[in-house]
């Protein structure tokens, strides 16, 4: 039964218009993906008025395509210039950049392609077999498992935090701070805004990650002397040796991480950055060599970058079986999925199953095309690398400022984005690490929202927390990770009397 | 831009009793309980905790409190900055009117001359990334670039 | 054709190309002279993309774009509850080449005290959408009809909880309204503030909260799957996709309430614009495709021009300022 399904969905696939749709799909994500500002759910609503005309097969196979090659693409910055593309690729930032620094941009981008390829193909995997029961599970999740989602998130500050311990705080605090501005879950409350109406919407993710990353890098490049000359080496020649051997070495890590994303992107309302974050804390708490990550390990890299390509696939787990979006690329989906008459829901299996498979097909295609596209997306970022950069500094920070205004076309973004650059540099300067911000910003609201909801539904009692069985598992899972470093710290301590 | 400890301390301590005096102007919700307040005091008290750490730390390291160090800045280096910042707040406020295009290649071309490059680079560098991300934003992705005195 | 052409030509003393382009504003069946659209108009969608007014803003500009023959982009300005894209809409430059997709939204959030913008400072083009709230409990509740539904509400008031918006959203006041038009409190029934009608949905599957007062159309695949019941519809006609469903008047509640959508342009803009625009939106409303889409969408047409579009909005304002009140929701 499921295999004459395949038959019939490899055979809607395997036609010329489709391939061509597809291929087309792949070089829009890659360069969207490449260019900061530009998200693959933004490209995703551009593409619906495009679908609006096109069967469903071709509308799915262009979006799924798309997302798979733009998630990727946003690795290609983030290694090359420090500008995470996406939001997704801001946990391996940190280690990718400094690996290019040590002339290894190709061996850390291509390391990148291959496992985000075999990420996609896990999540896919997953999200062909065992959709419908995960989205049952994914389906019990109330506010009291999100806020406990949320603490194991914020746990990570403390595994992607370098050097002190307590400015890494500081920097989480600044973090979440920021999340506070704009209107309040409980009162519909504009807090902080000062009056200004652009402030409802608080600090924007996305400017604020540009700032963070694009701005501060800007300034620390101008901010020495002499710019004529090219400080980093682009060796193209054997540029992507040793890619294999990474690959054997971390296969258990490439494995771990296929499941940590999918599983986190199954969650409604978590998607590839959580998945990314969480897969690189993971990482780092059970490596060999914890010390060396942040300054240039490959070890993070590997999972984070595995981690962000699988999440897609399990966003799509809930969408499908519930019609409830999983991230805002499956919310348009949906949309999509409407238009062409389609229902999501459960009986999609039953009604539309050479659809259905057509779609698991075009998730593996479009993950083994990642390999060659992503492969010629590389050799052509790399190039990039041999602009002097007195001419690179002015284009990338044009490039971020376009980027800063494009997600919501207002410049007050791009004030945004020079406010978060400043602050990010001076933060820097004083070794007060970026990331545990950057991780503040994407699970603040999360953390208050499910926190205050949960309070207003029990009348403030506390221990519904872990009245509901799920939540308890999760919220004893993140106790142990909270209070695990004082444990540690007191054992130490006692085996020294 | 290197400052002390004690110094980033103090900042936190300050900046987070503001905050809590603010706070207090935030509506309760029903039978008194915190509202819209609860998190921001949560992360100001944090904040507090946070900065007597590192004024203790500052303070027992016996670090000058008002030490300022440029950490290898150059006054080429630091005119390079304001120059970079400064291309960005002329963007806020002139796209509107200039339009794209002109703002673009005005600071392209003003920031690589700066920075040595020779002036025919400049200029067909400053034409390329303007065309690029013209070509790319506008048409391509359909973006509503700032429509000035030129059309876009 | 080739008249109008010739007379517009020496009139303006424009090149040729021009005049073609402009022919497109005249096809419209506008006598008017004004030279409209001639570059690219910008959409603003105050929600964020994936949404249905998202969904709507597209579809529109997409149909626009095959009317006016210029490029309609879409631009999403979301926060705030909606206050900015509203307020992007009211202070935008009046040219016609920025147009809006208002949602109820406007007259409400100014008394929330997010911001100064109303409905006043927006010329009304014509409303397109309404969908009207639903009252939803989970397949496996014991309430198996609306009755049910408000014999428990009344037996123990404040024992039950309902979600759908954000506090002081549309479905928020759906369901005070309908509290008030029962005669129980407004406390009777707490809400659980959300970011949408889709979490709420996912959090009355998870047990969460006890119903969602979201309309019909973002309920209609768990309703399909078989997990949501539909109890009722805060509206005064059945909607033809649910026509199982009992409308609040047919048990003799008088409460109706719903979201719609309506294109706005910024005050001052034109009245030829206005009117070219509305003549325009008019063909799609009544087009194949556009009907088509809001079918599968399962999202109702409703079509007002300019000035009853504008008395509605005005109404609507009233009436919702005075829910909000006596609801609490605004002191």
């Amino acid at each position: 039964m499921m295999l004459e399904h395949f038959y019939t969905a490899i055979s809607l696939i395997a036609q010329p218009y489709v391939f061509f749709v597809i291929a087309t799909a792949a070089v829009y994500g890659l360069f969207v993906g490449a260019i900061p500002g530009l998200t693959a759910t933004m490209a995703t609503a551009l593409l619906v008025p495009i679908t609006f005309f096109m069967d469903p097969v071709p509308a799915l196979a262009a979006i799924v395509t798309m997302t798979a090659m733009a998630i990727f693409a946003g690795d290609i910055p983030a290694a090359l210039v420090r500008i995470p593309g996406t939001p997704s690729s801001a946990a391996l930032v940190a280690d990718s950049y400094a690996l290019t620094q040590q002339g290894k941009a190709g061996f850390v981008l291509g390391v990148n392609v291959t496992v985000a390829a075999i990420g996609g193909l896990i999540g896919a995997i997953i999200l062909i077999l065992l959709a419908p029961m995960l989205a049952e599970v994914a389906m019990k999740f109330t506010c009291f498992e999100y806020f406990w989602l949320a603490c194991i998130g914020l746990s990570c500050a403390v595994l992607v935090t370098r050097g002190s311990l307590i400015k890494g705080l500081v920097s989480l605090l600044i973090g979440l701070f920021m999340t506070t501005v704009g209107v309040d879950i409980t009162l519909g409350f504009p807090r902080f805004t000062f009056g200004i109406t652009n402030f409802l919407n608080g600090f924007n993710f996305i400017p604020a990650m540009i700032g963070m990353f694009g701005v501060s890098e800007v300034m620390r490049n101008v901010s020495s002397g002499d710019l004529s000359f090219n400080g980093i080496s682009a060796n193209t020649q054997k540029m992507f040796a040793g890619i294999g051997k990474v690959l054997r070495r971390y296969k258990l890590n490439v494995g771990r991480a296929g499941v940590v994303g999918t599983f986190v992107g199954i969650v409604p309302g978590a998607g590839a950055d959580i998945a990314a974050w969480i897969a690189y804390a993971v990482s780092k708490r059970f490596s060999k060599e914890p010390e060396k990550f942040g300054i240039g390990h490959i070890e993070g890299v590997v999972d984070a970058g595995t981690a962000h390509n699988a999440g897609l696939g399990g966003a799509w787990v809930p969408a499908l079986v519930f019609g409830i979006p999983g991230d805002s690329i499956t919310a348009i989906v949906i949309g999509v999925l409407f238009m062409k008459g389609l229902r999501p829901g459960p009986m999609i299996f039953q009604q539309t199953p050479e659809i259905l498979y057509a779609l698991y097909v075009a998730f593996i295609l479009a993950n083994i095309l990642l390999i060659p596209f992503g492969f010629l997306a590389i050799k052509a970022g790399t190039q990039m690398l041999r602009v002097p950069r007195n001419i690179l500094m002015p284009a990338i920070l044009m490039f971020c400022i376009v980027g800063s205004f494009a997600i919501n076309n207002t410049t007050f973004d791009v004030g945004i984005m020079l406010c978060t650059g400043i602050l990010a540099f001076f933060m820097e300067a004083n070794d007060i690490p970026v990331a545990p911000a950057v991780l503040g910003l994407v699970l603040g609201r999360l953390l208050e929202d499910s926190f205050m909801v949960s309070m207003i539904k029990s009348n403030w009692d506390l221990t519904v927390f872990f009245q509901r069985p799920v939540s308890a598992i999760l919220g004893a899972v993140s106790i142990i990770l909270w209070s695990s470093p004082f444990i540690a710290a007191l054992r130490a301590r006692w085996k020294r009397k | 831009m290197r400052v002390s400890n004690t110094a980033i301390g103090l900042g936190l301590i300050i900046f987070a009793i503001a905050v809590l005096v603010y706070t207090q102007t935030f509506p309760a919700l029903e039978k008194g309980y915190p509202g819209p307040s609860l998190f921001p005091n949560v992360l100001a008290v944090l904040f507090i905790i946070a900065g007597i750490t590192l004024v203790v730390q500052g303070v027992r390291s016996g670090e000058r409190i008002l030490k300022f160090d440029s950490s290898g800045i150059t006054g080429s280096g630091l005119i390079n900055i304001v120059l970079a910042l400064g291309a960005i707040i002329f963007y806020i406020y002139l796209s509107e009117f200039l339009g794209f295009q002109i703002t673009s290649f005005v600071l392209l071309f003003g920031l690589m001359k700066w920075l040595r490059v020779s002036t025919p680079w400049s200029l067909v560098m400053a034409c390329g990334v303007t065309l690029a991300i013209y070509v790319l934003f506008a048409k391509i992705l359909l973006v509503p670039l700032p429509w000035g005195l030129w059309g876009w | 054709m080739v008249l109008k052409e010739i007379v517009v030509q020496r009139k303006n003393l424009i090149t040729l190309a021009a005049a073609t382009a402009m022919l497109v504003g005249f096809g419209l069946g506008s006598a008017s002279a004004v030279d409209y659209p001639k570059r690219p108009i910008t959409m603003i969608c105050p929600w964020g993309a994936g949404g249905g007014t998202d969904a709507v803003s597209r579809i529109l500009a997409t149909l626009l774009k095959t009317q006016l023959r210029v490029p309609v982009n879409v631009v999403n300005r979301t926060g705030g509850s909606g206050a900015i894209g509203h307020t992007a809409m009211a202070t935008a430059k009046p040219d016609g080449y920025t147009v809006g997709l208002a949602t109820v939204e406007i007259t409400m959030m100014h008394w929330m005290g997010l911001t100064k913008v109303t409905y006043r400072d927006m010329t009304a083009v014509c409303m397109v959408n309404s969908d009207p709230a639903g009252i939803n409990v989970r397949s496996d509740a014991a309430w198996k009809t609306y009755k049910d539904l408000e014999r428990s509400v009344r037996e123990t008031p404040g024992n039950f909880t309902a979600s759908g918006t954000g506090q002081g959203g549309i479905w928020h006041l759906a369901m005070a309204g309908w509290l008030r038009a029962i005669g129980m409190p407004p406390t009777a029934v707490k809400w659980i503030p959300s970011k949408g009608a889709a979490p709420a949905l996912q959090d009355l599957m998870a047990g969460g909260i006890d119903m969602s007062t979201c309309s019909l159309p973002e309920a209609a695949t768990l309703i399909e799957a078989g997990r949501i019941r539909p109890l009722a519809l805060m509206a005064d006609k059945r909607d033809p996709l649910f026509p199982d469903v009992s409308t609040l008047k047919d048990i003799g509640v008088n409460w109706s309430c719903g979201a719609w959508r309506g294109v706005v342009v910024p005050n001052g803009t034109p009245p030829q614009i206005v009117d070219i625009l509305e003549k325009a939106i008019k063909k799609i409303v009544d087009s194949e495709d556009f009907k088509k889409f809001m079918k599968n969408r399962g999202y109702g047409i409703r079509w007002m021009d300019s000035k009853s579009f504008a008395k509605a909005m005005a109404e609507a304002d009233e009436t919702n300022g005075q829910i909000m009140k006596t609801a609490g929701i605004i002191k």
